[in-house]
Parts: structure tokens; C-alpha cells; sequence
């Protein structure tokens, strides 16, 4: 594209770019143990990494390609590598990327507590157009294990005019639903002038991420 | 968040210079537990790249308040050591930036404007060290200041490359001002297409306020240590083979300028055998003689009888001998091989064979640049060591480590927090320095950066990066200037960034900056109310802001330091990375020796995990190094170097 080098693979990269039409760069973002890498993994495979997985090791991004009105959509969902553990992101991981998901544990009031420090890192170096949505994870969890409740998250995300949505990595509640929405809404924003035409492109022009996301919502159980 | 830091590791590293971050991911790759912190808040030491807010906090201020040792050099706090044990005060190296100061020179908006400052509105200087007045000429404050609304403006405020170069008979008045080798990065903004159709028709002021400037701050990345990699050079390869290059993209360095003797204008330096044929410069005879040093250069050591004799002289009168014009030599000895005149023959065929070794690789050119600057390169490292488990901890540093007596080692580090932490090994950039351990200043280099609002040459192509040599004159070292364009992401459209350096170990401040500035004809009094509608293909690039500052290479004799305790290097003025990268390796090595330095990394599609997947049994994830060699074959570009025999 444009001129860019990729030193690593050139042959790839021309082959790769017939595999999807867009591609774009998602973080999760959130405190340590939130169950970002869970998230990602869930999304990605379709399992739940239980037992004592501790700490990201190993997973730096994962690619997952989707359709959405007969485009292929490419998301590169990149894990905090647990840079997050003393808040020392590489800046340049913020860098260019479209989507962030801001995790918290429902289970865990500092977690929920810290977004809004994960609020200002975004606003300092992302661009000030990319994609936020707000996650509660692991709701599948007890009443009595539950320390923030779901109004709590609601109220923070409008107050930052967010997404927001609680979600379960072990048993994949919504889990699906954040990240396809994040690529309906990345896939809308793609679109220039130039792809309306000759096309029915109402239903992308029409797609409000909010309104999707309720709309889609599963119930979480507990609330 | 002072959470408490895991206390036992098998590597301590203070710092996130370039040599750390690399060092400290090959570490964390063969499974070693690395601890690894910085006392700034962002990554790279002396090797990051900065904003337009961020840069000048730093040249305000470039070390942290905090010491450990107070001003008489006693200790602010009191670490408890036992008896067979010593505690050694690890202190900020305060002397890599020096004579910092920046300005900007546009003129802010009038209704914002006081009273009191209305002598010099326009320029913002600030001076951390030392006296020195840099804007001698300020911009004339009768300047009307736009009246047109801003954020609009600073888009539209000069289409982007034209400028004749150095036309001006006052350039060069001063032959003592050569003197430095800088780098000028610049980048140039072109939002060409938009702005073109605008200046055309609508009449503006020509230059935005200091206050739409600012907006864009986030938009620049400007280089501490400004660098280009030679495209087979050690980094470049170290890229590939780790997959550390997934966090990086690059832009070609897409021409090579110089100044020919007597000449005002910048000229392109003819490398490949494409440009030798094309260029206007280099006559027919010329070519030929040219093409075969080229042949013979890129095969040297295969021909010693071509250069038997020239062993013990210098490289130029090899040069000489080979019936090369005085451009030609002229050509190959600053811009091609990059040496200087005392150069010897052996020294200057390595350098020129290394250029054309790069060239054609990427493009036709023997260059790349890093996206975003410099400061990305580090980062990625850090990422890569995280992504194999080394933990990362900002706005921490050592304040001191703990020696045992008896065995002469360290044995921790002790933490600003007043935490002990355990390591086997500890590694220290050129940011820290172990107290009472020799230290000598190897080398200082004058730098400037320059944002200025169009190219230092124009040309019918964009440019992405140029890289400019401006030759020694009376004594004074050649100065190296890069320039980038707003294609590598270090500045928005519209504007330019230069990068200068100089390598004087006494550099006279003045003529430094006044010898670049008319080189290139860049004058910062150039800010006047001039209206966009006036003749823009004959203007000369206007600086809009610069910052100089000098920094200083401190070397540490590791002698004086138990035998686990590791110094780093800073960047130097070297042009590339493999002084850098070769010491990240010596230093790998000799903490693991005989480990493989950085193999390839899995892809993300190689790390699967099962149901119930645990770190226990993480053989699911480990790399198959030897897997990579069928699809990693980089398809290479022609060789455009590759000089075939006549």
C-alpha cells in the first residue's frame, strides 16, 4: 500500500492481499487478569483457557477474517503481551489501530475503577477516531461474586458515549457480538463516498453500532 | 500504581535504549526471566522520537528531578546492606543532553496576543543549558496574523515541494560554517493535491499561527537519535529473521542529495547503475569509468590486485587513480561510500561496497526508514520481549545495586520504590551510570531538528525520504541531513522535518546552525505576511520551528564493575544500526553463550490452544524454527546493483 515497505515477506504480503479486502487493527486493553487474552482466544478458537494460565505469554495478535456484505473483513486482534501489569504499554502499540475494547472484571472494582486511567492512555495516543467499546467480562459469574453492576457499566459507557456490553469468555456470551460489531462498525466507517455507488449499501450507511449491539445483546444472566 | 515487582529475575535491564530493548527480547525469546524498567514514561532513552509537546518538555527538562544522591553527593535515602555487602548508587547520566533549546517562529494569534509580549510574539525560545541565542532574526511582529480561520489553514499553508535550493548568493558566505555532520530529517507535509487546487485560487497568509501548529502536535514524531537502515544491514536481517518486523513498516530513502563544489543547488547522487545512465550530471566517459568502479567495489576482495598499491594511501587517492572526475570522487567519497577524505582505501571499498551490497534490495535505494521515526524500533523490541514473558515497568528505575564483597558480583538492584530485587545479571544503558565507574565522553554530536514547510529540493516525484550530505569545507567535517515527508508519518501535511548532526567533539555552536541553514536556504525570517498567491515554485523552505541540542557519548569502563554488571552504548553518530545491533549480540552472548540470538518468532496462526490449555505443558506453542525457511524467502527486487561486467 502506498509505498510501504514490508521487509518481512514481500511475496506474502501481494498474495495476502487477496485473502480479504480490509484489514484492520483491534486492541483489548483493560487490567491485568481481566480475561483479555481469554477473550481473544474465545473469539478466535472457540475455547476457554482455563486452569492456571496466568499471564499472557506467547500471544501477541491473532487474525480472524469475516464477511460482512459480501466483504472480507480481516481483524488483527492484538493481546497487551502483559504490558498492562505496571501500566507500561508500548506507545506504539496504540498507534494506528482502529478498534479498542476496554476490559474490565465485573468481579474486580479496581479493574472497573482503573478504565478511566485506560480512558486517557487511549485519548493520548490513539487516534481520536477510533472505535471504543466497553466490556464487563465474566459475567458469568455469581451474585455474590459480582462487584459491579451492570447499570454501573452502563452509566460509565454513556458517560464516555461508548459501547458497552458485559460478556463471558468461559461460557461465550456476547463475546461473538463484541467483536463482529466492532467490524461492522470499522467495515461502515471504511466505506468512502465512491463504494455507495450502484450499491445498496443502505444497510452499512444505516449501521449504528449502539442500536446493533442492543439489538444483538444476549442477557446476561445475572444482572 | 507502585504495585511491588516480582523480586527474583535472571537479567535486570535499566533502560529501554535500542541495545537494551534488543538485547532484552533475545533474553526474554531463550526463556530468560527479564526484568526490564525505565525512568521515563515512555520507551528508548536516547533513541526515542518525540512529539512537538512531548520533544519540548524534554529539551525543557531532558532528566528526571529525582536522584538518588543529592547535589553534594550524599544519599537521599538510606538502603540497608549487611555487613559483606556494598551498595553502589546507579545515577542518571545527566551529560547526553546538552545546549538544548528550541523556537518556534510563527507568530500566535492577535487576539491572544499581550501586550507585553508584543516584541517578539512569534518565538518561543526556550534554553535549558546554555546561551545561545538562536533566533537572531525574529520574525517581524507588523506580521498580520491570519484571519482566516486556523485548523483550515495549517492544512492548506504550502503546497508542499517546490523551493529552489539555494540560490541565494548569501548562502555559504561563510566558509568556516561548514562544519558538522547532521542529519536533517525533515518531512514534508503534501497534502498536495488539496492544497495545490487551494493556493491557486484563494489568497491566504502563507503561514499558520503558532497556535494551529500546535493542534497538529501529535502528528510528529521527531528522532533523538535520527538513523537510516541500510537494507542489509544487521537490524534489517535481525527484522526478518526474529518477526520482529511485524511491528514495523518502513518507507524507502528515495534519493540521496548532495552539494558539488561551487554549486548552490542540491544534486542527486547517481548510485545505481539506473541513475549512473540517467543522470545529467555524470557524462558519458564518466559512466563508463564509474559503472566499473561500481563492478569492482561490489567484488573487491576478489580483485586485490586493483588496489595493491593504494593499501597504505587513502581512499581518494584511489579514487583519483582510477580516472574519476572530481564530481565522480566527489560523489562516491561523501555520498556513496560516506567517509572522509582521510579515509583509507581499504576502509573506503568496504563503505562503498556496504552501500552497494543495500542498494536495490527495497526499491532503488540502499536505505530505509522506519515509519513513525527512529523511537518505533526499540518499542517493537520491548513488545517482542513482552509478547515471551519479560515484564515491563515504566517510571521505575534502579537508584543502586548491591554488591557482595566477597564474590565481587552484584547481586540486586535496588529499586526507587526502596523494593530489593534479585538478578543474576544487570544491564545498564547509557542512560545510567554505575556511580564511581569511569566514564569518558567518546564522542558529542550537534543535532538539530527542523520543521520546515516544504522540500529542501524539489523534484517531479514525491520524495519519502532524502538523505543530504553536505561536504566538509575548511576542516569542518561534512554534515548529513536527513529529510522525511509526511509519507513516513513524522509530521503532518504541509511540513518538513530536518534532522542534523555533527560529529565535532568541540563543535562551534554557531556556525553550525548558520552553515546549515544556508545550505539549504532554510531562514526562519522568511515568516512574513506573505499571502500563498505569490510565485510558490521559486520559494525556499521556510523553518517554522527547530529545536538544536548536542548530545554526548559517555562510555563506561566496564573494568572497574563486577563481572555481571553489563554498560550499553548510546547511539553515536553513526549513520546506521550495526554498531548497535553487533553490541545487542556481544552482549547476548556473553550472558548466554552458544544460545541462538533471536530465531524466528511463531506467527500468530502457528500458537493454537486446546480445551484446558495450561502453562504447564506450553510445548504447543513453541516455535518451529526450522519450519520457517520455506515461506520465508523474501522476494528480493532486482538487483539493480548487482554491476555487470563490461
Amino acid at each position: 500500500m502506498n509505498g510501504k515497505v514490508n521487509i518481512r515477506k514481500t511475496r506474502l504480503s501481494s498474495s495476502i492481499s487477496s485473502e480479504f479486502d480490509s484489514i484492520f487493527k483491534v486492541m483489548v486493553v483493560g487490567d491485568s487478569g481481566v480475561g483479555k487474552t481469554c477473550l481473544l482466544v474465545r473469539y478466535k478458537d472457540g475455547t476457554f483457557l482455563g486452569g492456571n494460565f496466568i499471564s499472557t505469554v506467547g500471544i501477541d495478535f491473532k487474525n480472524k477474517t469475516l464477511v460482512i456484505e459480501g466483504k472480507k473483513i480481516k481483524l488483527q486482534i492484538w493481546d497487551t503481551a502483559g504490558q498492562e501489569r505496571f501500566r507500561s504499554m508500548t506507545h506504539s502499540f496504540f498507534r494506528d489501530c482502529s478498534a479498542i475494547l476496554l476490559v474490565y472484571d465485573i468481579c474486580n472494582l479496581q479493574s472497573f475503577t482503573n478504565v478511566t486511567n485506560w480512558i486517557s492512555d487511549v485519548k493520548q495516543y490513539a487516534s481520536p477516531d477510533v472505535t471504543l467499546v466497553l466490556i464487563g467480562n465474566k459475567c458469568d459469574c455469581t451474585t455474590s461474586e459480582r462487584k459491579v453492576k451492570l447499570q454501573e457499566g452502563a452509566r460509565l459507557a454513556k458517560s464516555y458515549d461508548i459501547v458497552f456490553l458485559e460478556t463471558s469468555a468461559k461460557t461465550g456470551v456476547n463475546v461473538d457480538l463484541a467483536f463482529d460489531a466492532v467490524a461492522r462498525e470499522l467495515h461502515k466507517k471504511s466505506l468512502t463516498p465512491a463504494d455507495y455507488i450502484g450499491r445498496d449499501m443502505s444497510a452499512s450507511q444505516s449501521f449504528n453500532l449502539k442500536q446493533y449491539v442492543q439489538s444483538e445483546k444476549e442477557r446476561t444472566t445475572c444482572c | 500504581m507502585n504495585e511491588a515487582l516480582p523480586d527474583d529475575f535472571d537479567v535486570i535491564i535499566i533502560g529501554t535504549g535500542l541495545p537494551a530493548a534488543v538485547v532484552s527480547g533475545a533474553l526474554s525469546r531463550v526463556d530468560k526471566k527479564v526484568l526490564h524498567l525505565d525512568r521515563n514514561d515512555y520507551y528508548g532513552g536516547s533513541w526515542s522520537s518525540f512529539n512537538i509537546k512531548s520533544v519540548e518538555t524534554f529539551l525543557q527538562n531532558p532528566y528526571d528531578s529525582a536522584e538518588y544522591l543529592n547535589k553534594d553527593g550524599e544519599e537521599t535515602s538510606n538502603i540497608e546492606v549487611s555487613e559483606d555487602e556494598e551498595f553502589v548508587p546507579i545515577l542518571q547520566n545527566k551529560n547526553f543532553i546538552t545546549k538544548a533549546e528550541y523556537s518556534c517562529y510563527l507568530k500566535r494569534s492577535e487576539k491572544n496576543e499581550e501586550p507585553a509580549q508584543s516584541s517578539s510574539p512569534c518565538v518561543d525560545t526556550c534554553q535549558s543549558d546554555v546561551v545561545e541565542q538562536s533566533c537572531a532574526s525574529k520574525p517581524d511582529d507588523s506580521l498580520k496574523s491570519g484571519e482566516t480561520p486556523i485548523s483550515e489553514e495549517v492544512q492548506k499553508r504550502e503546497e508542499s515541494p517546490k523551493v529552489e535550493n539555494c540560490n541565494d548568493p548569501a548562502t555559504q558566505g561563510d566558509g568556516d560554517s561548514v562544519e558538522k555532520e547532521k542529519e536533517l530529517t525533515q518531512e514534508l507535509d503534501k497534502a498536495k493535491t488539496k492544497e495545490k487546487v487551494d493556493v491557486s485560487e484563494v489568497v491566504k497568509p502563507r503561514f499558520p499561527l503558532s497556535e494551529d501548529f500546535y493542534k497538529q502536535w501529535r502528528h510528529y514524531n521527531l528522532d533523538l537519535s535520527p538513523k537510516v537502515m541500510f537494507s542489509r544491514g544487521l537490524l534489517v536481517e535481525l527484522l526478518i529473521q526474529s518477526n520482529v518486523s511485524r511491528y514495523l513498516e518502513f518507507r524507502n530513502v528515495t534519493r540521496t542529495l548532495t552539494f558539488l563544489d561551487g554549486s548552490k543547488e542540491l544534486q542527486r547522487v547517481p548510485c545505481s547503475r539506473a541513475d549512473v545512465f540517467s543522470s545529467k550530471f555524470v557524462s558519458v566517459v564518466e559512466k563508463r569509468i564509474l559503472m566499473r568502479l561500481f563492478t569492482l567495489c561490489a567484488n573487491y576482495k576478489d580483485h586485490e590486485q586493483e588496489y595493491q598499491n593504494f593499501r597504505e594511501k587513502t581512499f581518494i587517492e584511489f579514487l583519483a587513480s582510477r580516472r574519476l572526475s572530481l564530481k565522480a570522487q566527489h560523489f562516491v567519497l561523501y555520498s556513496i561510500a560516506m567517509v572522509s577524505e582521510t579515509t583509507s582505501t581499504l576502509d573506503g571499498l568496504a563503505a562503498t561496497h556496504k552501500f552497494l551490497h543495500s542498494l536495490g534490495r527495497y526499491g532503488n535505494s540502499a536505505f530505509l526508514w522506519p515509519s513513525y521515526g527512529v523511537g518505533e524500533i526499540p518499542q517493537a523490541f520491548c513488545r517482542f520481549s513482552a509478547v515471551f514473558g519479560g515484564t515491563f515497568c515504566l517510571r521505575r528505575y534502579a537508584v543502586g545495586f548491591i554488591k557482595d564483597k566477597t564474590t565481587g558480583r552484584c547481586t540486586a538492584i535496588v529499586d526507587n520504590t526502596g523494593q530489593k530485587i534479585r538478578c543474576g545479571t544487570l544491564i545498564l544503558d547509557d542512560l545510567n551510570l554505575p556511580h564511581g565507574a569511569n566514564t569518558t565522553s567518546t564522542s558529542s554530536v550537534d543535532r538539530a531538528i527542523y520543521v520546515i514547510d516544504s522540500t529542501v529540493s524539489k523534484s517531479d516525484a514525491e520524495q519519502e525520504v532524502s538523505l543530504v550530505t553536505i561536504p566538509p569545507m575548511c576542516d569542518n567535517p561534512a554534515v548529513r541531513l536527513i529529510e522525511a515527508g509526511p509519507l513516513c508519518c513524522v509530521c503532518p501535511k504541509n511540513n518538513y522535518y530536518c534532522t542534523k548532526k555533527n560529529c565535532e567533539k568541540q563543535p562551534k555552536k554557531l556556525p553550525f546552525k548558520k552553515n546549515v541553514k544556508n545550505c539549504l536556504n532554510l531562514d526562519e525570517t522568511n515568516i512574513k505576511p506573505e499571502v500563498g498567491g505569490e510565485d510558490s515554485q521559486s520559494r525556499k523552505p521556510v523553518i517554522l520551528w527547530s529545536c538544536h541540542f548536542t548530545m554526548t557519548d559517555t562510555n563506561t569502563d566496564n573494568s572497574t564493575l563486577p563481572p555481571n554488571v553489563i554498560t550499553l552504548q548510546g547511539p553515536r553518530m553513526d549513520l546506521g544500526f550495526d554498531r548497535a545491533m553487533n553490541e545487542a549480540r556481544e552482549v547476548f552472548l556473553r550472558i548466554c553463550p552458544g544460545e541462538d540470538f533471536l530465531p524466528r518468532a511463531p506467527d500468530p496462526e502457528e500458537i493454537v490452544f486446546d480445551e484446558g490449555y495450561n502453562t504447564e505443558n506450553n510445548d504447543t506453542i513453541s516455535p518451529t524454527p526450522e519450519d520457517g525457511g520455506g515461506d520465508y524467502v523474501e522476494e528480493e527486487e532486482e538487483d539493480l546493483n548487482e554491476p555487470a561486467a563490461e
